[in-house]
């Protein structure tokens, strides 16, 4: 069948960009490699060979991100990624959103900023790295290019094997539907999928490229790392490498900084960090990136810690693919909220994990011996920098050492068919051991800068720590007492941020002459501000929606069960953190609806000293149900942050108010009464006959035309209703009255005249149901000083790869 | 004795080094919980457990913010196949009637003379996410 409308070609041209980026990247890790292993031809013929190897791929990676942005961005839904992806209603800014949401598009963002970072290194970097970098760039690429061929193998002993999954799969192949037997089926495909809400969201435009950006600047220094060891250039590699290290924990510390950012705006697990594995995995490479760091500057300035540097380095990138094998390989399952689903792809991601940590342990076992350690004798004094330094890389690695096994535990069970859950409070337990982690660090970290490289004066470098101590513990009274801080372990870490800001401040303000080059002290003083405020923040984190009023559950009901969410129905105002909240109403924007949360505080004379409408919003997703996205309330000091956790769902709600309940029958004395309702009193006037002309088409020819005259008091209001009936030739006919406000329909059902009774049947409204929300409401004090320190700490690593840069520019044009 | 003490050096920190990681290791393993299903978990009433399951339908699921938003009653069923009432103070789950698998993190306890699955977390999971295959 030829099917109709279809761009075939597009698909087409991307599938064998992709299979020619794939090859190139091949080309690329053997004329490399040839060079790295020392097959040289005359002048490095086979570099120049690997270069045009690599621009091929290159120009083949950007045609296939070209053409699945073209699918994306015209709507082609006769392709799956574009359907499952987009909507004809998304807004152009998050089609880049699109792009990346399905794993085929991340893969391509992290080949993108490998192309983008290899041609830069080609540019800018010397000869002498060249083959080996690249070499192991081009097998990353080659390995992460294989994940979007989507072929099918055929081996005979084991069946069909996938190898990758194509982007550009057409959605009649993908999916199995009657539609597809139509020639113009793709007519009737008026729209795709659409994105996911939870990602539309500005920070999920930033965070995915600065995060993979991060992952992919990892393979840099990998790659020196290799060279180094191949090559025997155990002691040169540090240098040129130490730059793109910054830039790795630059740009991930970025990512992850956006990823929290991103969460608090708009996910709703209340918070910024969860310890979900997600999160825990890229947070590992960044710690050993951080680690590697301060061990290849303790090398450049003393020629220690050479080993533990080099093993950090590869463990780095090496975990950006252990990363990478938990979020796709769908082994998390159930242990982590957002993790990729299986694309069938495990294997090849285990592949790849396999073959560089298989890379990574045969070569620093071969070359352990030959790798230069301490000069004889010359072990480092224990008041050096250097000796600090690597004591606080080793500190960095058992944190991440803890955060990788609890993380691991799915895997465990992959392997040996256990059932180990997480621990039940997970964070808790995160906590407990990061916490002391985090105290040693903060000290060391501050200390080791006020040391020098070799050996410093210990009696001045103790005086200076009392000093800092003294404001310190100052400090942490004055912070422990306001923020009512108990426990002497959050104690502790508010004393070590505080010596840490102490210290560094000060460090900082004697240095200020040279401040371009102080990027560290800055990161630390903007990570010990980002410890303060996570403490205080989580710490005394604090639900404000307690809920007081919950109906009680028995003898067996603890109090300290939390109830967390309080019911706010329309125009009733609770009082919540010292403010009265008022839900006054919502609306509907695109696919959210948005709740308006009036928020009002009055001083005791009862004037209004505060108002202010949030916005707290939800989507009623036909697929994903109720997805809630928070608003928050800033302060200086501290953010009230709120989100919905269930509304009433508004097509019911429509339906509801209309009805009536069920009619009741009532008797009444046909010359007049009087009936008792729940709610309202009814008079009745006696029956009267219809005469009116208004009625004159009706009445014509009746044997009985009478109304009953009703008079119907609630509170202090009357209404009037007149029921009609009328009798013609055996037929009865009736015409009830109602008013909706009561809320009342009254027919004039039967006459009696044997008995001289009316029987009225009377039908009341259902009660309107009310409009409600069921909030949930945080109070965070000391927010900012995460957002605070998370800003200098990505400031002062800016500026140290700046400086950094500088300087290496400076050193090689002295060689 | 200056190098002695620098070689003693070396090996506490290598030594200090190892205890935390083994320390680690065994709080890892110990203080880990497991997957179980719920006639383990009723054998140690009030211990903590992570049980998977699939929602009950037959049974009802009682959540009604008006009268209490923090009350959610409904029955699990269990891997073995065996139904318990689980009850968890706090909101309903976001699309919890749709979700395909249910975790409950808890323990058995005694309300009212009947065993119930006491829930502190309720992790769900959903098909496939937000991508929906069909047409």
């Amino acid at each position: 069948m030829v099917y109709e409308g279809e761009w075939l070609w597009l698909g087409n041209l991307g599938h064998g960009a992709v299979i020619v980026a794939f090859c190139a990247a091949l080309l690329g890790v053997l004329t490399y490699g040839h060079a790295l292993f020392g097959h040289r031809l005359p002048q490095g013929r086979w570099e120049t060979w690997g270069r045009w190897a690599f621009g091929l791929h290159s120009v083949a990676v950007l045609t296939v991100i070209g053409v699945l942005f073209g699918l994306i961005f015209y709507h082609r839904y006769e392709y799956h990624y574009a359907w499952s992806h987009a909507s004809k209603a998304l807004p152009v800014r998050y089609i880049l959103s699109a792009f990346w949401e399905g794993q085929e598009g991340s893969f391509l963002l992290w080949i993108f900023w490998h192309v983008l970072l290899g041609n830069f290194f080609i540019l800018s970097s010397g000869r002498r790295w060249e083959a080996g970098v690249m070499t192991v760039l081009s097998l990353a690429q080659l390995m992460l290019s294989s994940m979007l061929l989507g072929t099918l193998l055929e081996i005979p002993a084991l069946g069909e094997l996938k190898i990758g999954s194509s982007p550009f799969v057409l959605l009649r192949d993908a999916l199995d539907a009657p539609l597809f037997q139509r020639p113009d089926y793709l007519k009737w495909i008026t729209d795709g999928n659409g994105l996911n809400p939870l990602l539309q969201n500005p920070w999920m435009v930033i965070h995915p490229p600065v995060l993979f950006l991060g992952f992919a600047s990892c393979t840099l220094p990998f790659g020196y790392a290799v060279t180094a060891l191949v090559q025997g250039l155990y002691r040169e590699w540090v240098g040129p490498a130490l730059g793109w290290t910054l830039v790795s924990v630059l740009t991930l510390g970025s990512g992850i900084v956006m990823g929290a950012a991103w969460a608090y705006e708009s996910l709703n697990f209340g918070g910024y960090w969860a310890w979900d594995p997600v999160e825990n995995a890229s947070l590992l490479p960044w710690l050993f990136m951080v680690g590697a760091f301060h061990g290849m500057h303790a090398f450049t300035k003393s020629g220690y810690s050479l080993k533990s540097t080099l093993m950090m380095v590869m463990m780095g990138f090496v975990l950006v693919l252990y990363a990478t094998f938990l979020t796709r390989s769908g082994i998390l399952g159930e242990s982590s909220v957002h993790s990729f689903t299986d694309l069938g792809l495990s294997g090849q991601l285990l592949a790849f994990l396999g073959l560089f940590t298989l890379l990574t342990v045969i070569l620093l076992v071969y070359r352990w011996k030959q790798i230069p350690g301490k000069e004889k004798g010359g072990e480092e004094s224990g008041t050096s920098r250097e000796f600090w330094l690597f004591v606080g890389s080793m500190t960095l690695v058992v944190s991440a050492f803890q955060i990788l096994l609890t993380t691991s535990i799915p895997v465990f069970n992959a392997i040996a068919g256990s059932n180990m859950a997480p621990p039940t409070d997970a964070v808790a337990y995160y906590n407990r051991w990061q916490l002391p982690l985090a105290v040693l660090i903060l000290l060391m970290g501050t200390t080791a800068f006020r040391l020098r490289f070799g050996r410093s004066e210990p009696a001045k470098v103790l005086t200076w720590m009392m000093g800092v101590t003294a404001i310190a513990v100052v400090m942490t009274l004055v912070v422990g007492y306001t923020q009512q801080i108990g426990f002497w372990s959050y104690l502790l870490l508010v004393f070590a941020a505080c010596f840490a800001l102490v210290g560094n401040g000060h460090q900082l303000f004697q240095a200020r002459q040279k401040l371009p080059s102080q990027g560290g002290l800055l990161a630390h003083l903007g990570f010990a501000l980002l410890m303060l405020g996570v403490l205080v923040s989580s710490a005394r984190k604090e639900v404000v929606s307690l809920n007081l009023e919950g109906t009680p559950l028995g003898e067996n009901f603890s109090p300290a069960q939390a109830r967390e969410n309080v019911l706010l129905y329309q125009n009733q105002a609770k009082g919540m953190a010292g403010y009265l909240v008022t839900y006054t109403g919502d609306s509907v924007a695109g696919p959210n609806r948005y709740y308006r949360l009036l928020f009002q505080k009055k001083d005791p004379q009862g004037k209004l000293i505060f108002q202010k409408t949030l916005y707290p919003n939800a989507q009623i997703n036909p697929k994903m149900g109720l997805i809630a996205s928070p608003a928050t309330l800033h302060f200086w000091d501290h953010d009230l942050y709120m989100h919905v956790t269930q509304v009433p769902d508004p097509a019911n709600f429509e339906e509801q108010s209309r009805s009536y309940a069920d009619p009741v029958l009532h008797y009444l004395d046909a010359r007049g009464d009087t009936l008792m309702l729940k709610e309202s009193l009814v008079l009745f006037g006696g029956l009267q006959k219809l005469v009116d002309d208004r009625w004159a088409q009706e009445t014509a020819g009746a044997d009985i035309a009478v109304y009953a005259p009703l008079r119907i008091r609630r509170l202090n209001q009357e209404f009037q209703l007149k029921p009609v009936y009328i009798l013609r030739q055996g037929v009865e006919f009736r015409y009830p009255d109602q008013t909706t406000e009561p809320g009342i329909r009254v027919e004039l059902q039967k006459i009696d005249p044997q008995t001289e009774q009316i029987a009225l049947s009377i039908q009341s409204l259902q009660p309107a149901p009310r409009a409600y929300v069921v909030l949930k409401m945080l109070r965070f004090p000391w927010i900012n000083a995460v957002w605070y320190g998370s800003f200098l700490l990505v400031g002062g690593l800016s500026l140290s790869v700046i400086h950094r840069n500088r300087q290496y520019q400076r050193e090689r044009t002295a060689d | 004795m200056n190098e002695l003490w620098c070689v003693k050096r070396s090996a506490i920190l290598l030594l200090m080094l190892l205890g935390t990681g083994l320390a680690i290791l065994v709080s890892t393993l110990g203080e880990s919980s497991s997957y179980v299903d719920f006639e383990t978990a009723a054998q140690d009433p009030g211990h903590s457990y992570h049980v998977v399951g699939t929602l009950d339908r037959s049974k009802p699921l009682i959540y009604n913010p008006e009268t209490d938003a923090n009350l959610l009653q409904f029955s699990l069923l269990d891997q073995k196949g065996l139904s318990r009432s689980v009850i968890f103070y706090g909101a309903k789950p976001q699309d919890f009637e749709r979700s395909e698998q249910v975790v409950v993190v808890g323990a058995i306890q005694s309300l009212k003379g009947q065993p119930t699955f006491v829930a502190e977390q309720i992790l769900t999971k959903c098909p496939s996410k937000y991508t929906e295959d069909t047409l």
